[in-house]
């Protein structure tokens, strides 16, 4: 057990620290999903140029191939230098192109890694439906073969930025007379298809993130199959685990500094109807040092999950318990801004950054990728043991 | 970077538990006899001859010569098996006679001549040459001292010729005593400021470890055994979700401690705020994760004839020995925190 780092992984952080800082863009990320595609894609071929993209792919499909100490000074760094919200490139650069080099054939990487690895195009993932969120496997959009390709028809939901999306990795049910997770298949989708129909959704911050889409006989050539008909439900879990903490590093150190973000403003804020400021509030004072030890938890639990993934390549459910703190600890921190805020709070701010937007946005941390009771039946199954309830 | 035992560590951790199976398993303490708690001068001697007492002692001084980074894998082992308070006082014990100087006294305690019970002053402790104010001892009846430690040192205190009242614990397997101090001179003392004291602090954050786990892994087995309505418990997301809900407490509470550990070793300049948090957490861990594992037990749960009693009241005393929650939040606050972490 120890706390130190080797001369050359400070070289790297050097070498990291001086290129955020020299290329990491000075302007704001547009708010609207439109607008932010082309600058999002714009950031990615910056990071390409710089030798910089897809830190976790390996070097054979032009990522950087970092080890895992390396991933996590880049996503410390990278948020240290106020380094911007990925958007519309997440699935393409974090679960799209991952699932791509652990099932696809060489014809399909070779045709899709590069275009997203350079920011040339934008994916989206097409899993949830009306009916089949948390048990995902029950979902219902039909593909049936003829001749060449599949012809899909059903519905997809939440799926984030495919109004702006080139591709997506869609699932559907291609044997409907197979067991539940026996007849799924991973397919490539084209967004702009004849057949498809997207509408996007208003969200409770205010956003439109996520839309609804629309498939009528939408003809996807069945060489667009990734790992093998009726096998998609194996290809989907395959990656599932694939970030084993990583994902969370560069949100943890974000937390953390709006943990002192939050401290400063309390610190200069008046408490209402009485005397001194809301840092001297005693409650309010012991629920921030709560926030501060929990972020400090929150980076000892990502360093335990580094060490873990160095001992063991097989990707344990300790990712689930990492998101489970976080979301908590993210929406608690939320809400005690709104507390401090008081009636200021209940004013939009400009900025999705602001903390009025935060804290509606912070709802979402407990849903998306997972809802938190999922979470906790993952780590009583898989963690603890005790029996599954189907 | 690693925040997991070597395999040197993992053989300590390893050696440690089987040692402790055998002879300081947690079922021991199922006969109700409270004097089973507390080891027998013969286990005392085995224990030292493990190195126990000295772990974190220079070789040149006769101990081990490791640090508190293998102190905090011990007392986990111990933590978990609810194991006695005279363990955390001797390893604190001796370090104060080392820093002291006092070779006699550090010899006697790392070769288990000696024991140490755990003390800290009630309320006002005024320090001049003597010390003077009301003082609480954990399993410090019949020892040979009482150690204390605060923010600016430690001592050590001839326990044999001190006035000691002794006082039921809620907690039936900790000895609970109270003394009261009238200008009495340490027959041990340093003034060496708050290093003691954190380090008192982070061992018992590992034992509050210890038990928070011992809770998870207590309701993880019930809850696969138990059956109601037909199936078992722990397939009821009302108890499955608790049992998760200690998972997470547990892998928090145990990562701040191995963290703080480290950042103390390397003498890091927010070593004290890493290791507020750790109590804290422990605390709350092991707090939280004791009660719901009492209701996990149902009935059986409100007997002493399951163990889930014993780690509730064993939280207590450890969540208020070494700074409660409160005075390790208030420390969080005033430190400037995350030194490390901001960059
Ligand atoms: C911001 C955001 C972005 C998203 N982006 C995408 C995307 O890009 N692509 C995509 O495919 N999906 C996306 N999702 C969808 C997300 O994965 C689902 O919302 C999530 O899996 C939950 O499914 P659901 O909404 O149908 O809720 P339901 O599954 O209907 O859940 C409703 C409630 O029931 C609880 N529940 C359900 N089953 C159980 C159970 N077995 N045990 C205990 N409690 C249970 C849930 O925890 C929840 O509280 C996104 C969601 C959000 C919020």
């Amino acid at each position: 057990m120890n706390l130190e780092t080797t001369v050359e992984e400070e070289q790297f952080r050097d070498e990291v620290r001086t290129w955020l800082r020299e290329n990491v863009p000075s302007e704001r990320r547009p708010e609207t999903e439109a607008e932010a595609r082309p600058w999002d894609l714009a950031w990615q071929k910056a990071q390409y140029d710089g030798g910089w993209a897809g830190v976790s792919w390996p070097t054979e499909y032009g990522g950087r191939g970092l080890t895992l100490i390396q991933q996590m000074i880049w996503h410390e760094e990278y948020a240290r230098a106020d380094g911007p919200y990925i958007g519309s490139c997440f699935v393409g650069v974090n679960h799209a192109g991952p699932t791509l080099i652990a099932r696809a054939d060489d014809e399909q990487k070779k045709r899709h890694l590069p275009k997203i690895l350079c920011g040339d195009v934008v994916w989206c993932q097409g899993f949830s439906e009306p009916q089949a969120g948390s048990d995902l496997a029950g979902l219902q959009t039909r593909a049936e073969i003829d001749g060449d390709d599949l012809v899909v028809t059903g519905q997809k939901i939440w799926t984030s930025f495919a109004d702006v999306a080139d591709y997506q990795e869609l699932l559907v049910r291609t044997d409907p007379d197979a067991s539940k997770h026996g007849g799924i298949t991973w397919v490539i989708g084209e967004m702009d298809q004849p057949g498809i129909e997207i509408r996007p959704i208003k969200t409770l911050d205010g956003g439109a993130e996520f839309c609804e889409v629309f498939y009528r006989e939408v003809r996807i050539p069945l060489s667009n199959v990734v790992g093998g008909l009726n096998n998609g439900w194996d290809v989907a879990m395959s990656t599932l685990g694939f970030e084993r903490g990583t994902a969370f590093m560069a949100r943890q150190i974000a937390m953390a500094r709006n943990v002192e973000k939050l401290v400063d403003l309390a610190r200069g804020k008046p408490v209402f109807g009485g005397q001194g400021t809301a840092l001297q509030d005693a409650e309010i004072g012991l629920r921030l040092a709560r926030l501060r030890a929990e972020v400090a938890a929150m980076r000892a639990m990502t360093l335990a999950s580094v060490s873990r993934a160095q001992r063991s390549p097989v990707p344990g459910p300790e990712g689930s318990i990492l998101k489970i703190y976080l979301s908590e600890l993210e929406q608690r921190l939320r809400r005690l801004a709104m507390e401090i805020l008081g009636a200021d709070g209940l004013v939009m701010g400009t900025s999705s950054e602001d903390w009025p937007n935060t804290y509606l946005r912070s709802f979402a941390s407990s849903i998306g990728g997972g809802t938190t009771e999922i979470q906790r039946n993952i780590v009583g199954e898989r963690v603890l043991g005790l029996p599954k309830h189907r | 970077m690693d925040l997991l035992p070597d395999s040197a560590q993992q053989e300590i951790v390893d050696t440690t538990a089987s040692f402790l199976d055998d002879v300081l398993p947690i079922e021991r303490l199922r006969t109700g006899d409270t004097q089973a708690s507390r080891p027998d001068d013969g286990l005392w001697r085995q224990m030292a001859e493990l190195g126990w007492f000295g772990l974190a002692i220079p070789e040149s001084s006769g101990g081990v010569g490791l640090s508190l980074v293998e102190e905090i894998l011990l007392l986990r082992e111990l933590g978990r098996r609810v194991g006695p308070l005279q363990v955390l006082a001797t390893v604190v014990a001796a370090r104060v006679a080392a820093e002291a100087g006092d070779e006699d006294r550090l010899e006697a305690l790392i070769q288990g001549r000696a024991r140490a019970g755990w003390a800290e002053p009630l309320s006002s402790w005024v320090r001049r040459s003597g010390v003077s104010g009301e003082i609480q001892i954990y399993d410090g009846d019949g020892v040979d001292f009482w150690v204390v430690v605060d923010q600016d040192g430690g001592f050590l205190f001839d326990a044999k010729p001190l006035p000691y009242a002794p006082h039921p614990c809620v907690d039936e397997f900790t000895d609970l005593g109270r003394a009261v101090l009238e200008d009495s001179l340490p027959c041990v003392r340093v003034d060496s400021g708050p290093g003691l004291f954190q380090v008192g602090a982070l061992l018992v954050a590992a034992l509050l470890s210890g038990v928070g786990e011992a809770a998870r892994d207590q309701s993880a087995t019930y809850a696969q055994e138990r059956k109601q309505f037909g199936r078992p418990i722990g397939v009821y997301q009302a108890i499955k979700h608790p049992c998760a809900n200690m998972a997470v407490r547990s892998e928090a509470a145990w990562s701040q401690v191995a963290y703080s550990a480290l950042a103390l070793r390397a003498g890091h300049a927010d070593a004290g705020f890493q290791i507020s948090a750790a109590k804290h957490l422990a605390g709350e861990a092991a707090l939280e994760n004791a009660s719901a594992n009492v209701q996990v037990h149902g009935g059986y749960g409100f007997t002493t004839e399951y163990d889930a009693h014993l780690l509730v009241k064993r939280a207590n005393v450890l969540n208020a020995v070494a700074g409660p929650s409160r005075f390790h939040l208030q420390r969080i606050l005033e430190l400037e925190p995350l030194a490390e972490a901001l960059g």
